[in-house]
């Protein structure tokens, strides 16, 4: 946008700046025109745009930045004309900058050089959550808990996604840098059943079906099973697997014995109240077996729960390996 | 036993256009409508759940909510027990067998 200010005298170079709620249909000649519900405090003009913190209020009318001699942001033409090439309009409210959709009189027309920032966060949550993105003192709240939410946020900035069902909360951060920007984000609960460092979450037990082959202390439960019988621990009580959507073993395999079988076996399922086996098929609602060898990498072992909308319990057994778990936790 | 699964490893009893044949015991005593709420995943191959998590063989899970599979299970059994409990009726009776 160019604009052409003309008249004698300094008075005449005066162009007016004001809010509305919706546009007029005219106005004078140079007129710029901010369609906001937050009263003007002050405005200037400058060519970068703002990043620290003001007043309430207050607008910022970005024109151009110079790229050149050729292309200034302020240009002289001749006696009194002076050009400025409009490109945005920011207004602070509630501590964070927004951009605005601003119009400029020329010509006998409203022509618009600025627009309301948008940019989009896709968010998937668990459903029957609440969900929340913040930015700065900002917060906007997802309209119903159906578990996902096209998010549109008015301004560039570091994002908090947080979602939050009872004691559960998940929380992420995205950032926005440009408008028209549109991302994507998935949370889901990550609740730990046992965690290195701090063992065994508060109200639920590490029961070891044969504990001279698995005990568990606060760092990690070790599992030393260099024979064929089933070394394994269940936790106790059962859980309510309907909010999550896979149960997750951190494992270190730290070997295998070749002379015989050997496997992981993980998931969850029933109960079984004494030496329990994988010949127990009929007590598992999910589950995976693992026959990796040797000593590979920790890693994370992964069962999906997406139809297990009961209560269960956490298994694991092991065969002819030895290892560590580090953390179980669901998602 | 043997079972059959689509591309999306998903459980049949009876074979089909794109179905692959495997073993497994998982199944060994469950009704059709158990074993077709499934998904088996063979060992060696992995599959991709719709939110881009992945999940390696061999896995066993049911993709339908598990408590309508475990109650058809439940009547399955149920009718099993009361079928043999006929035939062991019908041939007490034959044998002038009484209680």
């Amino acid at each position: 946008m160019i604009i052409n200010m003309s008249g004698g005298g300094i008075d005449n170079l005066k162009f007016r700046v004001y809010a509305a709620t919706s546009l007029p249909a005219s106005g004078k000649e140079n007129d710029v025109c901010i369609i906001t519900s937050t009263p003007i405090f002050r405005w200037e003009v400058f060519p970068v745009a703002p990043t620290w913190e003001s007043i309430n209020g207050w607008v910022y009318i970005q024109n151009a930045p110079a790229y050149s001699f050729e292309y200034p942001n302020v240009n002289i033409l001749k006696k009194n004309i002076i050009w400025l090439f409009f490109v945005k309009c920011w207004q602070y409210e509630n501590g964070n900058w927004s951009s605005k959709d601003a119009y400029q009189y020329r010509n006998g027309a409203w022509v618009q050089f600025s627009t309301v920032f948008r940019a989009t966060i896709n968010i998937t949550y668990p459903a029957g959550s609440t969900c929340k993105a913040t930015c700065g003192s900002t917060t906007l709240t997802a309209p119903n808990t159906s578990g996902t939410w096209a998010c549109a946020v008015p301004n560039a900035g570091t994002w908090t996604v947080m979602a939050t069902d009872g004691a559960s909360t998940k929380a992420e951060t995205v950032d926005i840098t440009q408008e028209g920007q549109e991302l994507s984000i998935e949370l889901s609960y990550r609740f730990y059943l046992f965690m290195e460092g701090q063992g065994m979450q508060n109200g639920f037990n590490f029961e070891a079906s044969l504990s001279s082959y698995t005990s568990a202390d606060n760092n990690r439960i070790t599992y030393n099973n260099n024979c064929q019988l089933w070394g394994a621990f269940q936790i106790k009580p059962n859980i309510d697997m309907s909010i999550y959507k896979s149960i997750c073993f951190d494992v270190d395999v730290e070997a295998t014995w070749q002379s015989g079988s050997y496997s992981l076996v993980y998931g969850v399922g029933a109960y079984v109240s004494s030496n329990f086996h994988d010949e127990n098929q009929g007590t598992w609602a999910a589950k995976a077996t693992s026959t990796v060898a040797g000593n590979p990498d920790r890693a994370v072992y992964r069962v999906d729960l997406s139809g297990v909308e009961s209560a269960q319990y956490v298994k694991f057994l092991t065969v002819g390996t030895q290892g560590y778990v580090y953390n179980i936790w669901l998602e | 036993m043997k079972i059959y699964i689509d591309p999306d490893f998903k459980c049949y009893t009876a074979p089909g256009e794109g179905r692959t044949a495997v073993e497994t015991d998982f199944f060994d005593g469950k009704c059709p409508a158990f074993i077709e709420g499934y998904r088996f995943i063979p060992s060696g191959e992995h599959w991709t759940r719709e939110d881009g998590v992945v999940f390696v063989g061999e896995m066993v899970a049911p993709w339908k909510d598990w408590r309508e599979l475990d109650a058809a299970q439940r009547e399955y059994e149920r009718q099993l027990i009361a079928e043999y409990e006929q035939a062991l009726s019908e041939i007490e009776a034959a044998l002038g067998v009484t209680m």
